[in-house]
This record gives structure tokens, sequence and C-alpha cells, in this order.
């Protein structure tokens, strides 16, 4: 009986690991299939003597899209937005670091790599770079995981960039954990400290500058950051570098094993995130976004942020809004079943979301299995059915659809479910989900033209997210929603 | 204990005619290591003749022996069938009545011969002309098997069984083609030299094998099994390393170790004869009036947008679809070019079954806007190009998945983690010379010759010989005193050293992509540029070249040169190890001795531009 005992707990330790690093994935939303009626993913074709890792990306003047590589090449590729894909690569530049983020402007390419900003130019004309201008490499870098990821131009010229963590954990090297602002004639700006491992950076419809933040100590799951110039935003380990800033050491550090909402109180500096993403529910390892200024070519979710999953191989949205002075918003799935880890994502002159990316032999899964891809995700031309929107008012939610909803179930509170958590604020690594609480719905209000519900609750919970379950919402036509989940994230409730 | 390789290496020399029955020389070698082959990678045993066969032939990389001992392994050579399909899984004798290679070559007009070593139990059949070793036969004096006969030839096995060849390749038919065995008894047990080879390396060290204590734990269970071990089966006689290993002695006796390397000797001359005994017709070679729009032509054609030789060969080790014919950076070291051009008319002349299409078909060539579409100046183009060798341009759609980065006839760049920093430059230029430079601290730290660089993502290692380092620190600094240290970063100074004034600003390249890297030192823009050339003795070098742009006049400081601990100078050179830095411009500089050594240049720059000129040599 021993015997037969130890084998079935060696039998059961053998398949632990195994049975980890799913769960660690987790289950898909399932809804692919359904995804593919009206957002297809294209294909764009790399050819074999092309040694495309895709880090970062851009749109030309000329209409091609450029391609920046773990390799440290960009490629200028023409055709990659017709249908069917006929791509023409050209090596635009190369020799570089690994490149994360690409911007365009004036005649030139900006490329972030680990260690600097370098404008990229061609000044002969003669269709290859010859000139690379580092802007600035006077932050620290010196050490595995000190990612640097960095905006577009902001209307100013500027480049934002958002240095990881020394070793994913530490700050040993000048402004890691900072953001920094990048001007036209190379001066670098610290901007806020607090930072993990922060991947894309890039605007919202307002212009407000936002980074994705990881998972990890002092983070309980992903999260938008807004980079406030003055704030800290979170991990506390990048204080050491206050003194070459210019700005005065916060009074106060953040307390472990604490809350958001409390500390935030306590650390004046400290600034929430603005959209919290539920760990493996709502992506793992986000990378870049990108707001959707399309003008409606991608369908009804204009002045939206797209952000993609490394681990998940997935695409999902996000919206914003300022309330009491602070950012926050929701998210809400959009599109899985890429092919490869997604770095980051571009929208075409023609409206179409690119999301390119690659897998590592290194230690993180991903549920795409391609090495690397260049995708795109274009739209049908039909109309999901979908929240569209979800903005907070004083007593409740104003939901927002893609088309109109069945008013009878619309106005019945029992149609929705909500629950709300939030994390634990701690320095050890990411969180569970704590403090549920199950706010009732008093009331469920769609408008006339059908195309909003203003659902009342009883208590709406700061600091909390909101987790939506809209699963029996029905359109006037009669079907399901596309995707029946949303998650707002509350850091202030308005006053009016 | 060591376990014994039995390792067959066979050579196969397919004749230059080789029109449709090209003749055949099978040379073979008992027992032969394939690391026992300096074209294998031996550092030990230097196998000029069988290197050239390797170089101007091809090597297998990827070959594999159906059975890798003595009889057996013969039988496998002569049926091309596993052993328990041609009737020989042991030591047993050999149906002579089996489908075997010369069978068909002599039906198919072949004079066949074998000569030396045999060993299958029965006499050879099919063969016009043999003459073996009865058995294992014998290193001195042997005996021979022929045809009703024996006869014992004077002298030793090795240089006998090769004279025999020679004479088989005067006597034969002239009117056939030729199939000729010559099968060495060497280098198999028990290692007797010939006497001039007896003290090859009597005083060369050669290192014990990492694997000579090996304890099988990561092996194969049935390796343990192995009967034959240095330490059980090797008699005294053979290597002595029994009592090397058991009884603790502790010098091997290598005078025996020398096989390997006398049949080598014995494949020179044999080649030589063999390139005589048949001739090609002569190719006609027309005249180039432009030497550079002939290379140009080779260019086009070679790349995806002319007969896209790439995607079926590889170009300088870069493989760019899914074969790997023949590196055609290396087609004019290892072809002829008689030979080349009248392949390359019909390539189905010299092998009915090749794939390689022709371009040129009747003569005419599919490509009539290159070169006015003449066939002859086309061919020769293609030559011209690839006589550049690794330097030619990189051809239209050359693959560049390699993670070695190779230099063609520009500068190839590649930044990253690299062994001088995580902002590392690595610089490779057409002459064969590199350079890293970290753009941190704005320091040049490493030169070296050869190979460039391997890359990964975001990583650089250099590769190549000769290297030489310089300590990580700034290049210019205003130190009070010469007694004082130079600046360094330190774990602390997280400033540093934009805390110097220092501040990096990038590159640009020039025509052959030679970056001139700019940086900042306080308010003097620094333009730094390195030109490889070659001195008089054809030795690749570096002029260095630093510009100064001042606003206003600059109060002295120092560049320092080069560091280390030995430096002696002569004049404006400065000899660091290996390494000597030569001022060329009208500048001095002086010498710091000590554990920290360095030589620094005393700077005083005017307002305006001004010049300091080196040159590295190593």
């Amino acid at each position: 009986m021993v015997n037969a005992r130890t084998i079935l707990i060696l039998t059961v330790l053998a398949l632990a690991p195994q049975l980890r690093a799913e769960e660690d994935l987790g289950e898909m939303w399932g809804t692919a299939a359904e995804e593919a009626k009206y957002y297809p993913i294209v294909n764009i074709p790399i050819p074999a003597a092309v040694p495309m890792r895709p880090g970062g990306l851009e749109i030309l003047p000329d209409g091609r899209l450029a391609v920046g590589t773990r390799r440290g090449d960009i490629y200028f590729v023409k055709g990659a937005f017709d249908t069917p894909p006929k791509p023409e690569y050209h090596l635009f530049a190369s020799g570089q670091d690994e490149i994360f983020s690409l911007s365009w402007r004036d005649g030139a390419m900006t490329a972030t790599t680990w260690g600097e900003v370098t404008r990229i130019s061609d000044t002969d004309g003669d269709g290859v770079a010859d000139r690379y201008d580092t802007l600035t490499n006077n932050w620290g870098y010196g050490e595995y995981h000190e990612f640097a990821f960095a905006s577009k131009h902001d209307p100013e010229g500027n480049i934002w960039v958002a240095l990881g963590l020394s070793s994913s954990y530490e700050s040993h090297n000048l402004f890691r954990g900072w953001a920094v602002k990048v001007t036209p004639d190379g001066k670098m700006i610290p901007l806020c400290s607090g930072l993990r491992s922060p991947a894309g950076v890039g605007p919202n419809a307002e212009g407000a500058m936002f980074a994705i933040e990881s998972q990890g100590p002092w983070n309980g799951c992903c999260s938008l950051k807004h980079l406030k110039e003055g704030a800290f935003l979170g991990h506390p380990a990048s204080y050491n570098w206050y003194p070459f800033s210019g700005m005065k050491v916060p009074e106060r550090e953040p307390m472990s094993d604490s809350r958001m909402g409390i500390e935030k109180k306590r650390v004046k500096e400290l600034v929430p995130p603005a959209v919290r993403f539920p760990y493996i529910k709502m992506g793992r390892s986000i990378s870049g976004f990108r707001l959707n200024k399309t003008g409606g070519k991608f369908g009804p979710f204009d002045g939206q942020l797209f952000l993609g999953d490394y681990s998940l191989s997935i695409i999902m949205r996000a919206t914003t809004e300022q309330v009491n002075g602070v950012w926050q918003g929701a998210c809400y799935p959009f599109r899985e079943g890429l092919a490869t880890g997604i770095m980051n994502v571009e929208f075409s002159p023609k409206g179409q979301l690119i999301a390119a990316g690659f897998t590592t032999n290194r230690q993180w899964p991903v549920r795409g299995t391609e090495p690397f891809a260049l995708q795109r995700i274009d739209w049908s031309g039909v109309v999901p059915f979908e929240v569209k929107e979800i903005n907070i008012r004083k007593d409740g939610f104003l939901l927002t659809f893609t088309k109109p909803v069945n008013k009878d179930t619309a106005a019945r509170p029992d149609t929705y479910t909500i629950t709300t958590y939030t994390h634990i604020y701690q320095g050890a690594y990411g969180s569970p989900e704590v403090d549920q609480t199950t706010p009732r719905i008093t009331e469920a209000t769609p408008s006339a033209d059908g195309l909003t519900v203003y659902l009342h609750l009883d208590k709406i919970t700061e600091d909390h997210i909101h987790d939506f379950d809209l699963g029996k919402v029905l359109a006037q036509a009669g079907q399901h929603l596309l995707h029946n989940k949303a998650y707002y994230t509350v850091n202030e409730i308005p006053r009016e | 204990m060591k376990r014994r390789l039995v390792f067959l290496t066979l050579l196969a020399v397919v004749s230059a005619r080789a029109a449709d029955r090209p003749n055949i020389i099978f040379i073979f070698s008992d027992d032969h290591a394939q690391h026992a082959i300096s074209a294998y990678g031996s550092k030990v045993i230097q196998t000029p003749h069988l290197d050239r066969l390797a170089r101007e032939g091809a090597r297998f990389t990827r070959s594999f022996c159906l059975n890798s001992i003595c009889t057996p392994s013969r039988a496998t050579l002569l049926t091309g069938q596993y052993s328990h399909l041609n009737g020989v899984p042991a030591f047993n004798r050999f149906d002579g009545s089996r489908d075997h290679v010369a069978k068909h070559l002599q039906a198919g007009g072949y004079h066949t011969g074998i000569i030396g070593k045999w060993h299958l139990g029965s006499d050879p059949t099919d063969f016009d002309r043999w003459l073996v070793l009865p058995g294992q036969g014998a290193y001195w004096d042997p005996a021979f098997l022929a045809p009703g006969r024996t006869l014992t030839i004077e002298g030793h096995c090795t240089d006998i069984i090769t004279e025999l060849g020679l004479e088989f390749l005067k006597t034969r038919p002239k009117d056939k083609p030729f199939f000729l065995m010559l099968h060495h008894k060497a280098p198999h047990r028990n290692w007797a030299p010939a006497p001039r080879h007896i003290a090859m390396f009597k005083d060369k060290v050669i290192p014990e094998p990492a694997t000579l204590f090996d304890d099988y734990a990561t092996r194969p269970t049935a390796l343990p099994a192995n009967e034959q071990t240095i330490a059980r089966d090797l008699s005294r006689r053979d290597l002595k390393l029994a009592e090397v290993l058991l009884r603790g002695k502790r010098q091997r006796d290598y005078v025996d170790a020398a096989m390997p390397q006398f049949g080598e000797a014995n494949v020179g001359h044999l080649l030589e004869l063999f390139g005589k005994v048949d001739q090609l017709e002569a190719a006609v070679f027309p005249k180039v009036a432009n030497i550079l729009e002939s290379k140009n032509a080779g260019y086009e054609m070679i790349g995806t947008d002319g007969l896209s030789c790439i995607v079926c060969h590889e170009f300088n080790g870069q493989k760019s679809g899914e074969m790997s014919a023949l590196d055609l950076a290396r087609v004019t070291e290892r072809l002829k070019k008689n030979w080349f051009a009248l392949y390359m008319r019909q390539p189905s002349r010299f092998h009915p079954t090749v794939i390689m299409p022709s371009f040129w078909p009747d003569g005419q060539s599919t490509r009539p806007a290159i070169l006015g579409g003449d066939t002859a100046q086309q061919i020769e183009a293609l030559w011209s190009y690839l006589e550049d060798g690794t330097r030619a341009k990189k051809p239209v759609g050359l693959s560049r998945q390699s993670n070695e980065l190779r230099v063609g006839d520009t500068t190839e760049i590649c930044r990253g983690q690299s062994p001088v920093g995580y902002r590392g430059i690595g610089v490779g230029y057409p002459e064969r010379i590199s350079l890293a430079f970290d753009s941190g601290e704005m320091a040049l730290r490493q030169l070296w010759k050869g190979d460039f660089a391997s890359i990964d993502l975001g990583h650089f290692q250099p590769r190549g010989t000769d290297a030489i380092s310089f300590p990580p620190g700034i290049p210019f600094h205003r130190l009070t005193s010469l007694e004082d240290n130079w600046p360094y970063k330190g774990k602390t100074n997280h400033a540093f050293p934009q805390d110097h004034g220092y501040q990096f600003r990038g590159y640009t390249l020039d025509a052959a992509r030679r970056p001139t890297l700019l940086y900042h030192y306080g308010d003097i823009a620094v333009e730094d540029f390195f030109e490889d050339a070659r001195d008089k003795d054809g030795q690749a070098y570096f002029k260095r070249t630093l510009r100064f742009d001042a606003p206003v006049e600059q109060s002295p400081f120092y560049f320092r040169a080069a560091a280390g601990k030995k430096i002696t100078a002569t004049d404006r050179t400065f000899t660091v190890d290996k390494l000597q830095v030569r001022i060329t411009s009208d500048h001095q500089g002086v010498v710091r001795e000590g554990e920290n050594g360095d030589v620094l240049i005393p700077l005083t720059l005017p307002k305006g531009r001004s010049t300091l000129t080196l040159e590295y040599q190593w």
C-alpha cells in the first residue's frame, strides 16, 4: 500500500508542473470562431531570408508599414495592407540593438532600443539609412530585463520612454523604473517614478500619456498607468533616483500588504492605475497598445485603446475617462487566437489593426505557437453586438452598446451581474483578488434608442474592479453579446 | 577508461573530366578516426593532401557508415547494403556472386581494380585487376594475393599499396574509364610506421583527451559494454597506455601513434597523377572590356533579381533557401575556371541527374538583357564577380538569418550587450579587421582580426583572432596632475560619464558604410572615424581620425590612446604588448608607467576645428 501511495504521489508531483503551466495561460474566452465573422485575422507572409522578430511598428507617410526587429533591423514593407497581402520587404536600417518602438516624424525614424533613443535618417536619398543620431542614452543600462519602451512623438515632438526595473525586481541603474521624456533636441526629462516592467507607451484620445504595466511586486495584475508628471506609480524600488531627477523625494513610501485605496491617501504622489486587467481573464503580459483613430474604418470602437498581450496572443480594448482629476476606465475582450506572442500593434491607413510579435525559448509560455508573425486584423464591415463602453456615474454605470438592445431584458436588473474585488497592494509578487462584494442593481434604464443602459447600484466601491457579466443581455434583433465580460476600475466616484 | 573508436574514413575522388562516365578512385584507410584528419579538426595530425581533397572537393559532414568494423564494413562498401542484407554480419566470407559496385561498373564498360586490404574471405570478383592482402596483411614485406598466385613485396605496406595504385593508373587501358579501389591497411592496429615516420611526434606534447577518464555516466548504455578499451585491450606493443593508466607511469610513448599521419603522405602524388590522366577541352574566354561592368553583371545574375543562384547555393555561409549547394563565395577557390566555363554551359554533361538547370541552353542566354545576351561574357561575368570571394558585394535576396554576421564589400555594424558592455557597437570592416566601441563611455574597447561577430537578439560576440583589449573609461579628461588616476565609473557613480561632460550622439555612415562616431566632450563636438587600411606588407590596420570642433579655445586636457602594464615608446610610436599605436598628426604622447600605465596625448584645442590622427597596428 505504501508503495502504491508513494507512486501515486510521485505521479501527481510529476504532473504538477505541467498542470501549472497550463493554468498559467488560463482558458481561452472561447469566442474566436464568432470573432472571426467580424474581425478576420490575415497573415502577412515573411520571406525566409528576412530575420523577422517584430518589436516596433509604424506607418510611413507613403503608406508603407515599418517594422523594427529584435535583430536591430528596420524593414519597410510595401503591400502589407493589400488583400491578400503582397508584402515586399526593404531593409531601411540595420545593426541596432533590439527595437521595441518606432515613430516616424519629419523625415526620420525614431527607434527606441534597450539603451537609447535613436533618430535614424537617410540623408542621401538612396533609401537606406546613413545617419543614426542618438537623442539620448542617459539612462542606466547594464542588466538583464532593463527594457525600454517608447511612445510615438507627442504633439511637441517628444518621445516618452518607460524604463523597466533591473532584473525585473530592483533598480540598480539610473532611472530604472522611471518614465522619462526625450525632447527633439535630445534632452532627457525625468517624469515619474514607480514603474515595474512597463511595455507599451501611448496616449489616449484626450492626449494623456499612459504606459502598460506588468503584474508583479506592487502590482496585483497588469494595468494601464497614467504617466502623470511628478507621480509615483506604485513600485518604490525607483525612489533612489529622485536626487538625480530634480524632484523632491516623496515624504512617504507605500506600506506593503495594504490597499491602493489606502496608500494613495498616505502617499500623495501615488497615482493609482487607470485600468486594471484582471490576471489571465484579461491578459497576462500586456505589451504594445494603440489608440484607434481610424474614423470608423475599424468598426464601432473609435477613440479606444487596443492592446496586445504577449502570453495569451490576444487583443483587448480599453476606454478611459477622467473622474475628479484621476484617470480610470474599463477593459473588454476583443480578439483571441493570434499566431504568436503579440509585442506590438498599429493601425494601418486602411483601418486594419497590425499585430506582430514572436515567441521565445526563454521562460515565457505563449499561446500562439508561431516563432514569429506579422498579422492583420481586418474589420469585415459587419458590426458585432458588443458593449462598446462603460462609463461611471455618481450612482452607477452607463453601458453603451454597439447595437440597440432588447429593451425588455435590458430594463430588468437581474439581467446583469456585477461583482467587485480589488488586489492586495504588496511587495510580494502579484495578488489574489480580495475584498469581494456584490452590489445590488437597483434599476436598469435603457435609452430610447436602445443604445445605452443606465445601471443604478446600491453601492459603488472605490479602489475596486467592477466585474460585469452581461451574458443575459440581448440585442433588439435577439442575439447575444459577442463578449459577455467587461471590467471597470473605480479609482474615483463622480461627485455629481 | 576510454573506448576505442572504430571508424572508417572514406575518400572518393571523382576525376576532373567527369563526363557521363567519370573516372573513380576510392581511397580507403582502415580504422581511421575522423578526428585524425585535420580537415575534420585534428589538432595533432596534419593531413594537407587529404585537406586539399576536402577543400577542392566535398567534405562530408553528415555521413554515416553502415557498419564500422573491418570485414563487415568493406562488405557494406561493396554492396551499399546493411550487414543483415549483404550476408556479412560478422567476419564471414563475402559471396562474390552478389551484386556489388565493381560488378555494375565493369558491366558498364569500366576497367576495375582493387589493391590492398580486402579481408572478405573470398577472392575478389568482377575486378579486372586485383592484388589484395591475405587476411589482415602485414605491415612489413607483405604478401599479396593475385589471381592464381601469391607474391611478396619488400617494403612498408602503405608505400607498396600506393605504388601499386600508381602502376594501375599508368598501365590501365586508355580507352576505358576506370574504377580503382585503393585500400590501405593503415592505420589499423598494430600501428607499425615506416622508419621515416617513427619519430614524428617525438618532441610533440599531445594532450590527453578530455574523455580519457569518462565514467560513461552520460553515455548510451551500450558503450560501457564495449569490449575494446585502452586499459583492458591495448597491449604494450600497441600504445603502452595500460602502464600509464594502471601502473601510474607518466609518459606515454607516442612513437607508435604516428600511423594516421604517415598514410597521408601517400595520397599527394596520387592526386597529381590522377589530375593528369584525363583532360577537358579548353574553354574559350572572352575579352572583357570593362571589368566593373562585368562584375556588376555577375552580381545581378547571382541574386534573386537574376538567375537566383543563391536560392540553391550558399553565399559566404548564408543559406537563402532550403538547399545548401556549394558556397558561391568559394567557387573560384574550389573550381578550375575552365571546368566552370564548360559546366555552366551544360551541367547535365557532367552529371546526368544534376539539379542545376542550364541558363544557356544550346549556348543561348536566357537573360538577353544582360551584357547583350552574350553567353561567354555572362559566364565570364559570373566568374569575375565571384572572384571577389567573401568580399564580393552581397547579392540581392541574400538571407540575413545567420547568427554569424559576415562582412562583404562594406562595413557591418552590430550593437548591444557584448564583452565591451551593454551599449557596445561592433564594427567589422572589409579589410577583415574589426573594432568594438562602448557608446556608454565613448571608448574604443577592442580590436580584432578575421571573422567579425556572432550576433543574437540584442547581443554580439566578437569572433576572429588576435584580439586587443582596451580598458573601460572615457577618452578625454582634464587631469590636474599626471599622478592622478584616470577616472572610471565604479559601482556608485550612476551619472558617469555625463557628469564628466560626455554625451554620445550616434554616428553617420560613409559610402562604404563606415561609421563616424559622434559625441560631445563638454562643448567640444568630436567626430571619431576609423578607416581600415593595408600596409605595404599586406597587413591590415586602422587609421583613426579624431576631429574636434570647439566653440572657444580649450584649456589643456589629455586623450588616453592606450593602456597597459608595459609600454615602450619610440618617437611617436607606442607599443603595448602586441599593439602599436602611432601618432601621425603633430602631437606628442606621454607614457605613464606602472600597473595602470597608459599613453596620454596632451591636447590644447584652438577655437574651431582641429584634428588628431593615429594608427593602430597589431
